[in-house]
């Protein structure tokens, strides 16, 4: 080989060599390209995926072309396939709800205008007729001269979001003009919020309560009950009363209280305070009580001239009179009586109903206490032909800590009752007593004319008469075990009954905690 | 004889009470209110005052805090007779100082009169 095509060869090698790097060079180079365009795709993917979850959609315009690029969730959102869609700011206008299109094209070309942000909620209408809320935002960039080049935006579809607003606005509505006073605090007891009715209730206006502490609202002299009162709250979730407000000029209010503690995955979060001025009912509570308290005294005055003018008239002998007379007189003694007696009962009912009763509370031996009230009765037993069998206690029993009073007129009641309901022959009365458990149980069992089974539920409420009580003794006011049964209930006793049934005889049972145990079986 | 004074507003009352009481020989003054009660305790010197607690013009309350304020009258004998049965009542009497408490419907006016003597035997004004 010559000299001259050694040296082309080697030239030619040369080249090849350098040909070959940059061939390898491209090779590389389009692998990465490769990579990246997969890492774009994906990228792509991953937004797409994204903007889908999120119901977000971006967007591009670009305004001198007027050529508008949407990303597919848009295309989603608006319910538009890519071939239905020119693809310009004119054909998004159409979307939009003809209601809403002024004022979405106004509020864009301002902001482009004005270099103002763009957020905008609208309506669009997709080609199924259905309405979607969206929320729209943008950027617009502009090129040296101020002249606006594109805007890069996206749309948000917020229907579900609305149609929640929508629901929470309606329950925050009826919370505000709700005529209870509603308030919302944190658990440290620092308003959140208050309804229209607990501001103006308590004379405040709704912006000066928010942050305040709910201690506000209570007089000095009522903190303490409130404190117990919340503790409770915490403890048990919920809790009501009655408890004394304050108003911003100082003057109280009774208020029944129904609070609750506001949990979120099972915990607590703050609490919740709905109150009702009971002022009134108060009031119209205390002119009941007062009434019938008035009314029963002006009633016993002249009943009782009734009750001392006939023994001043029998005082001057009634021998003269005919023997219907002497009857009628009779008759007219015993309707007073029974009046009077109605009179008490009603007195006491207006006592114990109002609260107004003194106890005199002080250890007392039930047993003694029967006796007593068995011996009281015992012209009423003879009379009716009752035989009374009263087991005394085999042992002592423990005492009781009661009103002496309040108790004897309960056993009276049970023991009155037992007479007036017993059979007409071979009537008896079983009275026993015992203790059990750190109580002491009357029993008082009669053969007489039994409770009807559909009867029983009803045998404590007020002004209550069986069907074959009212038969075998009519005049009873269908008042005595109401009122024993509440005197039971404040002296921290159980007043309870058994009976087969009609015809089947019935017994009752009287209970207290002994003075040893602090079990109360209230 | 002895002189009773009857401070009560109702008729029937008054009627019956005063019947009774004369029918047992005692000569009975009658007042409708504490007010006229006063002047007839102070003009007429009564042994023994029946009193009934609610009345118009002034009360039988009233009426006790006023003898008992004054240095004349408060050793006067005072039985109250009333329709108020309830323990409030009677403890307020008591400490104004009275002799007996009587409830009207508990009592026949048999009865009043006996314990009307039983208290004015314990004050030395009957042997």
């Amino acid at each position: 080989m010559s000299k001259d095509t050694k040296k082309q060869v080697d030239e030619l090698h040369e080249k090849i060599e350098g040909l070959e790097i940059e061939v390898s060079l491209l090779r590389d180079a389009y692998f990465q390209l490769e990579k990246a365009k997969k890492a774009l795709e994906e990228s792509e993917r991953n937004l797409n995926k994204s903007q889908e979850i999120a119901h977000l959609g971006s967007w591009h315009l670009d305004i001198e072309k007027n050529v508008l690029t949407w990303t597919d969730e848009i295309y989603r959102i608006f319910g538009l396939k890519p071939q239905e869609f020119a693809a310009t700011y004119e054909a998004f206008l159409e979307r939009v709800h003809p209601d809403d299109r002024k004022k979405v094209d106004k509020a864009y070309w301002t902001s482009v205008k004005k270099r103002q942000p763009y957020n905008i909620e609208h309506r669009i209408i997709r080609p199924d007729g259905s309405i979607r809320i969206v929320n729209e935002r943008c950027d617009t960039e502009y090129d040296k001269n101020g002249k606006a080049l594109r805007s890069i935006g996206n749309v948000q579809d917020i229907t579900e979001r609305k149609k929640i607003e929508g629901e929470l606005n309606r329950y925050k509505f009826v919370i505000d003009q709700s005529t209870q006073q509603i308030a919302f605090a944190d658990l440290e007891g620092n308003i959140t919020y208050v309804n229209n009715a607990w501001a103006k209730d308590h004379g405040y206006k709704k912006e000066e309560l928010i942050g305040k502490h709910l201690s506000i609202f209570h007089p000095e002299t009522e903190l303490t009950t409130v404190e117990t009162f919340n503790k409770t709250l915490l403890k048990k979730g919920h809790l009501s009363g009655e408890i004394v407000h304050k108003r911003k000029d100082g003057s109280t209010f009774p208020a029944l209280m129904h609070n609750f503690v506001l949990k979120q995955n099972n915990k607590p979060i703050g609490l919740i305070g709905v109150a009702v001025d009971i002022t009134k009912e108060k009031q119209i509570d205390m002119m009941k009580t007062e009434f019938v308290s008035l009314a029963s005294h002006q009633l016993r005055t002249p009943i009782g001239g009734i009750k001392l003018l006939l023994e001043t008239f029998k005082s001057e002998g009634i021998d003269h009179l005919t023997t219907h007379q002497q009857e009628f007189l009779t008759d007219i003694e015993v309707s007073t009586e029974r009046m009077i007696g109605l009179i008490d009962q009603l007195l006491d009912i207006s006592r114990l109903e109002g609260g107004k009763i003194d106890l005199q509370l002080r250890r007392v031996d039930l047993p003694s206490l029967v006796e007593k009230t068995i011996g009281a009765l015992s012209h009423l037993f003879e009379e009716k032909r009752i035989k009374i069998n009263y087991k005394k206690p085999s042992e002592t029993l423990s005492q009781i800590r009661v009103d002496k009073n309040l108790t004897e007129q309960v056993i009276q009641n049970l023991l009155t009752n037992a007479a007036h309901y017993s059979r007409k022959q071979r009537a008896r009365v079983d009275i026993s007593l015992e203790e059990v458990d750190g109580v002491v149980i009357l029993s008082i069992k009669d053969n007489g004319i039994g409770i009807s089974k559909h009867e029983q539920q009803e045998i404590f409420t007020r002004f209550f008469r069986a069907d074959n009580a009212r038969k075998v003794y009519a005049s009873g006011s269908g008042l005595g075990l109401y009122i024993s049964k509440m005197i039971v209930r404040l002296l921290n006793g159980q007043l309870w009954f058994k009976s087969p049934g009609e015809g089947k005889g019935s017994t009752f049972f009287l209970s207290f905690p002994t003075v040893a145990s602090k079990k109360s079986n209230a | 004889m002895k002189k009773i004074l009857l401070i009560e507003d109702d008729e029937f009352y008054t009627k019956t009470y005063k019947y009774g009481f004369e029918k047992a020989g005692y000569e009975m003054l009658t007042a409708e209110n504490g007010d006229e009660g006063l002047k007839l305790l102070q003009s007429e010197k009564p042994d023994l005052v029946l009193l009934d607690l609610i009345m118009p013009v002034k009360d039988g309350f009233d009426f006790l805090k006023e003898i008992r304020a004054n240095e004349a009258l408060k050793d006067t004998p005072v039985i109250v007779l009333t329709v108020l049965a309830q323990e409030e009542d009677r403890e307020a009497c008591k400490q104004c100082g009275i002799d007996l408490y009587l409830v009207k419907t508990e009592h026949s006016l048999a009865e009043i009169i006996k314990k009307t003597e039983g208290v004015m035997k314990k004050r030395g004004i009957l042997e």
